[in-house]
C-alpha cells in the first residue's frame, strides 16, 4: 500500500517481516549498562540480549529486564529493587523522541509494592544515547552517598557526599562545574529522605514525578548521574526518515501540535495565567530535539526562574496569586517534591474542609501547617508552603509519607468516618495515586488494570471523548481507529440526559493501552502520540508515523499492525510481571467502593462539574469483555498459553505456568 | 559561567589579514550567513539535529555543523554558526585551496569538498572562533563545516526546521 501526499511519497512497508541482521547498530545504542552499588561493579549487557525487536526500548525493554531479573518481590527501598531507566532507538534523533522511562517497585504505590513506570525530558535521554547506552540498570546500595558518572566508555561510581544535601537545581549545577557539557539526572532532598512523593528531575522542569522513584534512588544512597556522550545515533534509512519529517511538516504536523496550547501558559488559569505569561514569561522550553517546546520558561524576581508546565502550577488552582503560585512550584521542584501529588494534597484538604469532615485545628493537629486563606484558614501562602514543602522534603512533616499513606494514618480523626473514607476513597482511588479523570469509563478500565494512575495515558482517553480537545470531529477518530468516543463514554449519573454506553469500551481501553506501550517504548512523547496526532487519513496517522519512523530509523521492517502487535506484546509482558511480582487477579483489577456505591462529582469532565457513577455490574462485565478481547482467561484475569505464544511469548508462558499461575486451557 | 564568549559574529577580522594576502588567490565573493536571535532560543538543539541528520545521515550534535551552548538554568542559549568570513582564515590555510576548502561560485559560501579533503585539519585552527566552527570527523578523517546547505532548495535546514524561528539567513547583500 503506498500512501500519496503532494510531492511526497511515503512508503507504508509491506506485512512480510523483512529483519535485517541486528539492528542495534541503527536506532538502538548497543548496549545497556549495569552498575551494582553494593558490589561496586559495572558491566555492560549488549542490548540484543533483550530482544529489542521484540520490545523496543522505554519501558519495554525495562520490562523485559525486570521480567529477565526474575520480577524481584522486594519492597521499593530494598536494595534488591532495580531501578531500571531506558531510551529508545528514536530518541538522540530530530523529533518528540526525546524522553526516558524510569521501571521498578515504585515507592508511592501504597498499599502493595508494585512495578511501575514514569517519564522524564530534558537533555539527558539524548545525552546517553549519545554516550552509547540504551538504558541504565542500578541495582544494590551504596554503603555512602554516591553518583554515577557516565562519559562515553568511562562510566565509574564517584563521590556523592559533596552533593548530598543539595536542592535539585544546585546539585546539577555543582556536577555540571567539573564538565559543563554534561547533563545531570538527580534527586531533590525528599528523595534523599525517602518520601515516597520524591521524583528524579533534569535541568529546571523535566521530571519524572510518579511512581516515588525519588526514594528509589535516595534508598541507595544514589544521589545523581551525570552523563556526557560525544557519539550519535546510526539510522538505517536517513532518507525515509527525513522525508518523513518533511511531510509531516509540510502538513503543519512538526511544529505545531504536541501539548503547545496547554503547556505554554500556566494551565491554572485565571490571574496566575495571565500575570505570568504576560509578565514573567521568558520564552518557551522544551526537551532537546522536540520541535513542540510546549513549556514556558519563568522568571520572577525575588522567587526565582524555572520551566513549568501541566500540574506544576499546583498551588495556582488554589490560589490566584501569581507569585504563591510560582513558589509552590518552584520550592517543590528543587526539593524534589511530586507536584501532582501536592495537588492532590490540597484537594483532599479542600474537601474535607468544604464537606466539615475536617476541620483547620484538626489538620492542625495532625501535623499540617497553619492552614492558608485560600482553604479557609488564615496563614499566608508563602509561610503555608514554606513549613509543607520543607517538611515533607526533610521527612518530619505530615504527607511525607505521602498523600495515601498519611490518610490512613489520620483516618481516625475524623468523626465521620464514612465521609472521611469517601473523600479518600475519591481522591486516591487505586494504587496510592491521586484521582485523575475517573469519570471516563475507558480510563477507569485501564488504571484498574494497571500499577498508577491514568496520567501517563489519560489524554489518550480524552481525545476519543472530550469535545474542545483538538479539532478533529471525535466521530472521525472513533471510526477511523474503530473505537467508541464521545460523551456516552462518560459514566453519567443517573437522571443525566446523556446515556453511557459500556458496550464496546474495551476497545476503547485496549487501544489506548498498546497506544501507551509503543509511546512508552519508542519512546514518542504522549502528546505527540495522540489518536489526533498526525492525523491525515488515509495516509497518515500516529499509528503509520510510528511504524515509519521505527522502520526508517532501525532498518527493522514493521508495519502498523506488527508494531501494534510489539505494543499488545509490552502490555502482556507488563501483565505477566504484575502477576509474578505482585500475585495481580482479576480481583485486584478495580478500585476504590466510592465510585460505585453512589455518585459522585469529578470535577475533571470537560468545563463543567458532573455527577458520575460507575455501575458495578456493567463494569464487571466491561471486565469480562476486555478479558475476552485481550485472550485472557476470564476467571482469573491471566493471560492465556495461546494468547503469550501467539505474542512470541512462549518463555514467558512457560514461567508462568511453574508459578501456577497459566490459565488451564 | 555557563557561556563561553564568543569572538566578533560578522567575520570581518580573522586569518586572512594575519596570515597575508599572498594566501588569497583572488577577490572573493561575499557569502550570506545565519543569524540567530536568543532571545526567544530554547536551545532544543533542532538546528543540531536537522543538520546532522541531513548532511551526514545521523543524528547528533556532535557531527552537526552548527553549534548550540546551553545553559538551562537561565535559560540562556546561544547558536554558533559559521560566519563564512569575508576573508576567510580557513580557505587560505587550506593547502587544497579550491579542492578540498571551496569557495561557492553561486553562493559565496565557504565549503568543504570532503572527497579531496586530508583531515589536516589547518582550516579547522584557522578558524579565528573558540571552539572552531569547523570539526574533524574522526571516523572518516575529514574536515566539516556549515555550508549553508548548499543544493538545498530551500536553504538552510536549521533555519526552516527552528521551532521557535529565531535562525534567520542573511544574504551576502545585506551583510554589512
Amino acid at each position: 500500500m503506498r500512501g500519496v501526499l503532494p510531492g511526497r511519497d511515503f512508503d507504508i512497508y509491506p506485512c512480510e517481516r523483512e529483519v535485517l541482521e541486528m539492528t542495534e547498530s541503527y536506532g538502538w545504542a548497543g548496549q545497556v549498562l549495569h552498575v551494582d552499588l553494593t558490589d561496586r561493579k559495572i558491566s555492560r549487557v549488549p542490548t540484543a540480549q533483550y530482544e529489542p525487536q521484540k520490545f523496543i526500548g522505554g519501558v519495554g525493554l525495562n520490562t523485559k529486564i525486570f521480567w529477565d531479573m526474575g520480577c524481584p518481590k522486594v519492597d521499593a527501598l530494598d536494595p534488591a529493587n532495580p531501578l531500571i531507566i531506558s531510551v529508545g532507538p528514536l530518541t538522540g534523533l530530530p523529533g518528540p523522541f526525546n524522553r526516558a522511562e524510569i521501571c521498578g517497585i515504585g515507592a508511592q504505590n501504597y498499599p502493595q509494592a508494585q512495578y511501575t513506570y514514569s517519564g522524564f525530558g530534558g537533555k539527558f535521554p539524548s545525552e546517553l544515547k549519545y554516550a552509547g547506552y540504551d538504558g541504565i540498570v542500578v541495582t544494590g546500595k551504596a554503603d555512602r552517598p554516591v553518583c554515577i558518572s557516565i562519559h562515553d566508555d568511562d562510566v565509574a561510581i564517584i563521590d556523592g557526599q559533596r552533593v548530598w544535601g543539595l536542592d535539585i537545581f544546585e546539585t546539577q549545577k555543582t556536577l555540571m562545574a567539573d564538565d559543563p557539557q554534561a547533563t545531570v539526572l538527580t534527586i531533590g532532598p525528599a528523595g534523599e529522605n525517602l518520601s515516597p512523593m520524591a521524583v528524579v528531575a533534569t535541568e529546571t522542569g523535566s521530571t519524572a514525578g510518579q511512581g516515588g522513584f525519588g526514594a528509589v534512588m535516595g534508598s541507595k544512597n544514589l544521589k545523581a548521574i551525570t552523563v556526557r556522550g560525544t557519539g550519535t545515533v546510526r539510522i538505517a534509512r536517513p532518507d525515509k526518515f527525513l522525508a518523513l519529517i518533511e511531510g509531516s511538516k509540510a502538513k503543519g504536523s512538526w511544529t505545531e501540535g504536541g501539548f503547545q496550547r496547554f503547556g505554554r501558559t500556566p494551565l491554572c488559569g485565571g490571574d496566575v495565567e495571565k500575570q505570568l505569561t504576560e509578565k514573567h514569561r521568558k520564552k518557551f522550553a522544551g526537551p532537546y530535539g522536540c520541535p513542540f517546546q510546549c513549556m514556558g520558561f519563568y522568571d520572577v524576581p525575588g522567587i526565582g526562574k524555572g520551566a513549568s508546565m501541566c500540574a506544576s502550577w499546583w498551588y495556582g488552582w488554589f490560589s490566584q496569586d501569581p507569585e504563591a503560585a510560582w513558589e509552590g512550584q518552584l520550592l517543590a521542584q528543587k526539593l524534589g517534591i511530586n507536584h501532582f501529588e501536592l495537588l492532590g494534597l490540597m484537594a483532599v484538604v479542600a474537601d474535607t474542609l468544604m464537606e466539615g469532615v475536617l476541620t483547620p485545628d484538626d489538620w492542625e493537629e495532625a501535623g499540617l501547617p497553619s492552614i492558608p486563606e485560600v482553604v479557609g484558614g488564615a496563614a499566608t501562602d508563602h509561610d503555608f508552603l514554606v513549613k509543607l514543602l520543607h517538611g515533607i522534603a526533610d521527612g518530619t512533616g505530615l504527607f511525607s509519607e505521602g498523600v495515601a499513606r498519611t490518610l490512613d494514618s489520620i483516618a481516625g480523626m475524623a468523626e465521620d468516618k464514612e465521609a472521611f473514607h469517601r473523600i479518600r476513597g475519591i481522591r486516591y482511588p487505586s494504587w496510592g495515586y491521586t484521582n485523575h479523570y475517573y469519570g471516563w469509563l475507558g480510563l477507569c478500565l485501564h488504571v484498574a488494570t494497571d500499577t498508577r494512575d491514568a496520567g501517563n495515558s489519560s489524554d489518550g482517553y480524552l481525545s476519543f471523548n472530550r469535545d474542545g480537545e483538538h479539532e478533529i470531529p471525535l466521530s472521525q477518530l472513533g471510526d477511523h481507529f474503530k473505537v467508541p468516543y464521545g460523551l456516552s463514554t462518560f459514566a453519567h449519573a443517573e437522571g443525566n440526559e446523556n446515556e453511557s454506553n459500556y458496550e464496546g469500551i474495551e476497545t476503547q481501553t485496549v487501544w489506548v493501552q498498546h497506544n501507551q506501550c509503543l509511546k512508552n517504548s519508542l519512546p514518542i512523547c504522549n502528546f505527540a502520540s495522540l489518536p489526533n496526532s498526525y492525523f491525515h487519513p488515509p495516509e497518515m496517522d500516529i499509528r503509520i508515523l510510528e511504524s515509519m519512523a521505527f522502520s526508517a530509523v532501525t532498518g527493522v521492517n514493521m508495519d502498523v499492525e506488527e508494531l501494534w502487535k510489539t505494543g499488545e506484546r509490552i502490555w502482556n509482558l507488563r501483565r505477566a510481571v504484575m502477576m509474578m511480582q505482585e500475585n495481580r487477579t482479576r480481583e485486584k483489577d478495580t478500585y476504590a467502593d466510592a465510585f460505585f456505591d453512589r455518585p459522585w462529582l469529578d470535577i475533571q469532565h470537560g468545563d463543567f462539574m458532573e455527577m458520575a457513577h460507575i455501575d458495578r455490574k456493567k463494569f464487571e462485565a466491561l471486565k469480562d469483555r476486555f478479558y475476552r478481547l485481550r485472550g485472557w482467561d476470564i476467571k482469573t484475569g491471566w493471560p492465556t498459553r495461546n494468547k503469550l505464544e501467539e505474542l512470541d511469548l512462549k518463555e514467558v508462558a512457560d514461567e508462568l505456568e511453574k508459578a501456577d499461575k497459566l490459565p488451564p486451557l | 559561567m555557563w557561556l563561553n564568549s564568543h569572538k566578533d559574529h560578522s567575520g570581518e577580522s580573522c586569518g586572512a589579514s594575519i596570515m597575508g594576502e599572498k594566501y588569497m588567490k583572488r577577490t572573493l565573493s561575499l557569502s550570506g550567513f545565519i543569524s540567530f536571535d536568543a532571545k526567544m532560543c530554547t536551545g532544543c538543539g533542532t538546528c543540531e539535529l536537522m543538520c546532522s541528520l541531513y548532511h551526514q545521515g545521523v543524528g547528533g550534535p556532535a557531527l552537526a555543523r552548527v553549534r548550540v551552548e546551553r545553559d538551562p538554568f537561565n535559560a540562556d542559549f546561544s547558536i554558533h554558526s559559521c560566519a563564512h568570513c569575508k576573508e576567510p582564515g580557513c580557505y587560505a590555510a587550506c593547502p587544497l585551496q579550491d579542492k578540498a576548502l571551496c569557495i561557492c561560485e553561486e553562493t559565496g559560501a565557504r565549503f568543504i569538498n570532503e572527497e579531496e579533503c586530508t583531515g589536516c585539519a589547518e582550516c579547522i585552527d584557522a578558524c579565528p572562533f573558540e571552539p572552531s566552527h569547523i570539526k574533524l570527523n574522526e571516523e572518516r578523517q575529514v574536515a566539516f563545516k556549515c555550508d549553508l546547505c548548499r543544493g538545498r532548495e530551500s536553504g538552510p535546514i536549521c533555519v526552516e526546521y527552528c521551532p521557535v524561528g529565531i535562525l534567520t539567513f542573511i544574504p551576502a547583500s545585506e551583510r554589512c
